[in-house]
């Protein structure tokens, strides 16, 4: 699952902070740690100061900026093309870090930290532009995480796989708060769940979507959902909605499981 | 970014607050050199609430840590949040400036 997002900026500083929200926003998408994510913020500000600084020599143009993030599930690969004279950075000469503060020049730290933060930096210089890419792997947390408090009952069956079980109507303020459960059990690193619907008697659009964006955050992150145990009612609104189309629908939790381990 | 200054009567804390980068950056450097031409010698700089900071921020700690100490002075540094510590260690700053765990104990360096 590939996502692509773009953005872009007129070459003036105050955009450094929009970029930072821009890309710390898909970080956490493709499920990043803060970490990982400070630094794609820290390259791609780097970066860009560095254009508008050096390469458009200060700001008063109307010059451009544009970045194309592709998001993998843990794994940010983050370009950047500008039009300003051609500049490659890969190279200069490193910047000596041992050396004494006396001798040290205030500059030259940008380049260094992307180099030493990202998976990977190449630079091209295609039509007439400048174009950097800059990829950002993570690991993939390998220890079980523990379980985000819920309002709902959740419990870890065979292999890891979440099963949360809401009880009631899934209406809009119900259905809010299992988007906000299910979001906290996928931040805290679950990503095979299993909602167990035996137990809710109505859902309603609102819990329709908290499901739904559960399932893109998951499939963000190279994870998986399945449904169980729908009511009659409720597994009519799933089929008048199409939604049965978009999700795994198994008759008992086991079989669920079984599915989003298997998926 | 906010700058709050406290003029002690030795050293001059300045307490740094939120993101640092290169727009706002050079509004550091003033705040810094601000206290030098007052004649101020022993600045601390807390950096426990930066959420960021990117080498700009760095450029001007470094900047007027060095006027200081052309005049037996310094800038030194209080609890840096662990981020701030990361990038201080990976341009090797952390060798460079006196980095304290606490601002009381920053302060009570000089």
């Amino acid at each position: 699952m590939v996502e692509e997002r773009r953005l872009t900026i007129p070459a003036v500083l105050s955009q450094i902070p929009v970029i930072c929200g821009f890309v710390a926003e898909a970080a956490e998408s493709t499920g990043l740690d803060d970490r990982a994510s400070y630094h794609c913020q820290m390259a791609l500000d780097e970066w860009c100061t560095n254009i508008i600084e050096h390469g458009f020599g200060g700001e008063g143009n109307s010059a451009n900026i544009e970045i194309v993030l592709r998001l993998e599930p843990v794994q940010l690969t983050m370009t950047v093309i500008d039009d300003g004279p051609p500049f490659d950075p890969t190279v200069l000469p490193e910047a000596d870090t041992s050396r004494p503060l006396e001798d040290r020049e205030p500059g030259g730290l940008g380049w260094f930290f992307i180099v030493k933060t990202m998976s990977e930096v190449k630079y091209a210089y295609r039509s007439n532009r400048n174009v950097l890419t800059m990829v950002k792997r993570g690991e993939r947390a390998n220890a079980m995480p523990e379980l985000a408090p819920s309002p709902f009952p959740v419990k870890l069956v065979d292999d890891g796989v979440l099963v949360m079980s809401p009880v009631g109507r899934l209406d809009s303020f119900v259905g809010r708060k299992l988007e906000d459960a299910l979001q906290g059990q996928i931040e805290q690193g679950h990503n095979r769940i299993v909602v167990e619907m035996k137990d809710v008697t109505y859902i309603s659009s609102t819990g329709l979507k908290a499901l739904l964006n559960a399932l893109r955050r998951l499939q963000m992150r190279g994870g998986s959902i399945a449904l169980s145990s729908l009511m009659p009612r409720v597994l009519e609104t799933f089929q008048m909605s199409g939604f049965d189309s978009l999700f795994v629908i198994k008759p008992t939790a086991q079989d669920a499981a079984l599915a989003v381990t298997s998926a | 970014m906010n700058v709050n200054v406290s003029e002690m009567r030795r050293v001059v804390l300045i307490e740094v607050v939120g993101r640092v980068d290169s727009t706002n950056a050079s509004k550091l450097g003033d705040s810094f050199n601000e206290q030098i031409d007052a004649g101020r010698k022993m600045l601390v700089v807390d950096l426990s609430r930066v959420e960021y900071m990117s080498s700009a921020g760095l450029r001007e700690m470094v900047a007027a840590a060095k006027k200081l100490r052309n005049d037996n002075g310094d800038l030194r540094l209080a609890s840096p949040s662990p981020r701030v510590q990361e990038v201080l260690e990976l341009a090797g700053l952390n060798m460079i400036f006196q980095v304290y765990p606490t601002q009381v104990e920053a302060v009570g360096s000089f």
